[in-house]
């Protein structure tokens, strides 16, 4: 394995390196979507509790939350496209 | 919950406490070694150690550019750290201290704190324009989304390498009580795989998102 990443350091192909810079990017995406709506759930439920509200702030953020995380997927695609052409 | 047995384990003190120190020993005492005999054509470990340098060097050059030097010293001990706090793990008698979400979230805390101030550092006011968005219409919106956004970067960051290297521990234990006989070295063979990427992915993470905030906005 250590071969394999000195190969992909080492190396001047073009595949290799946009190829291990991509994983990386996008593996976070999935993680980042679930998280943004967690975070979400979480201020929305704060801030009921702090004005009395049952669960009107919960799902206006959760709609927040969602939206962040496909926002990050959309800016992530997008840099990825730039970079290509 | 089940738990394989522990080396050294003081009372009182959290095992993973005790794993940190002896990992930062490791690490210190193979740098202080390595750093006292150099040799132009690098043997053994301090060949690894090089490794470790020039792909990070490539990789912040690669990324961040010509300005991503400075951070040399703080990514490359992540990547050391990292890659040494999970191979501890398949060692029977220790645990890893990143399969502790405590040691992650301080790792992820350290990106995300440096990655907003060299940021701000850089941009002064204008770096609040990243968070208002393409249209100043939809500004009031986008920076709660933004906001939301960044403070998932460091939740997802710390949970990914806790999760990984605490499944693949939990794995190998379950494993171990359940066919004490030649299966769990599979998993531990898989086991190193995991660790070596997860390190490397954290690390190249950490790279990528101090490129995110040092960026020029279009």
């Amino acid at each position: 394995m250590v071969n394999a990443f000195c190969l992909f350091a080492v190396s001047e192909q073009k595949m290799d390196k946009e190829f291990i810079k991509q994983i990386a990017r996008m593996s976070s995406l999935g993680l980042n979507l679930i998280i943004s709506v967690l975070i979400g759930i979480f201020i929305g439920i704060e801030i009921d509790k702090y004005f009395g509200f049952k669960y009107l702030f919960l799902i206006i953020f959760f709609i927040l939350g969602f939206t962040a995380g496909i926002y990050e997927i959309y800016k992530a695609v997008k840099r990825e496209l730039n970079a290509k052409f | 919950m089940l738990k394989a047995p522990i080396l050294i384990s003081i009372p009182g003190i959290p095992v993973y406490w005790t794993m940190t120190i002896l990992v930062m020993g490791m690490i210190l005492s193979a740098a202080f070694i390595v750093g006292r005999n150099l040799r132009v054509v690098p043997t053994g470990i301090q060949s690894f150690f090089e490794l470790i340098f020039i792909m990070t060097e490539y990789f912040l050059k690669e990324i961040i550019g010509e300005e991503g030097g400075v951070y040399l010293p703080l990514i490359a001990s992540f990547a050391v750290f990292i890659l040494f706090s999970n191979l501890i793990g398949s060692i029977p008698g220790f645990t890893s201290p990143t399969a502790t979400i405590d040691t992650t979230a301080v790792l992820a805390l350290i990106v995300f704190f440096l990655s907003h101030a060299v940021g701000i550092k850089k941009h002064k006011a204008k770096y609040i324009k990243k968070f208002l968005g393409p249209l100043i219409i939809i500004a009031p919106i986008m920076i709660i989304i933004e906001v939301m956004s960044a403070l998932s970067r460091p939740f997802s960051h710390a949970l990914r390498l806790f999760a990984n290297i605490f499944a693949e521990e939990f794995m190998v234990t379950v494993l171990l009580f359940l066919l004490p006989w030649a299966i769990p070295a599979i998993m531990m063979y898989m086991q190193v795989f995991t660790d070596l990427m997860q390190a490397f992915v954290f690390y190249l993470l950490a790279i990528i998102y101090i490129a995110l905030s040092l960026e020029e906005e279009h």
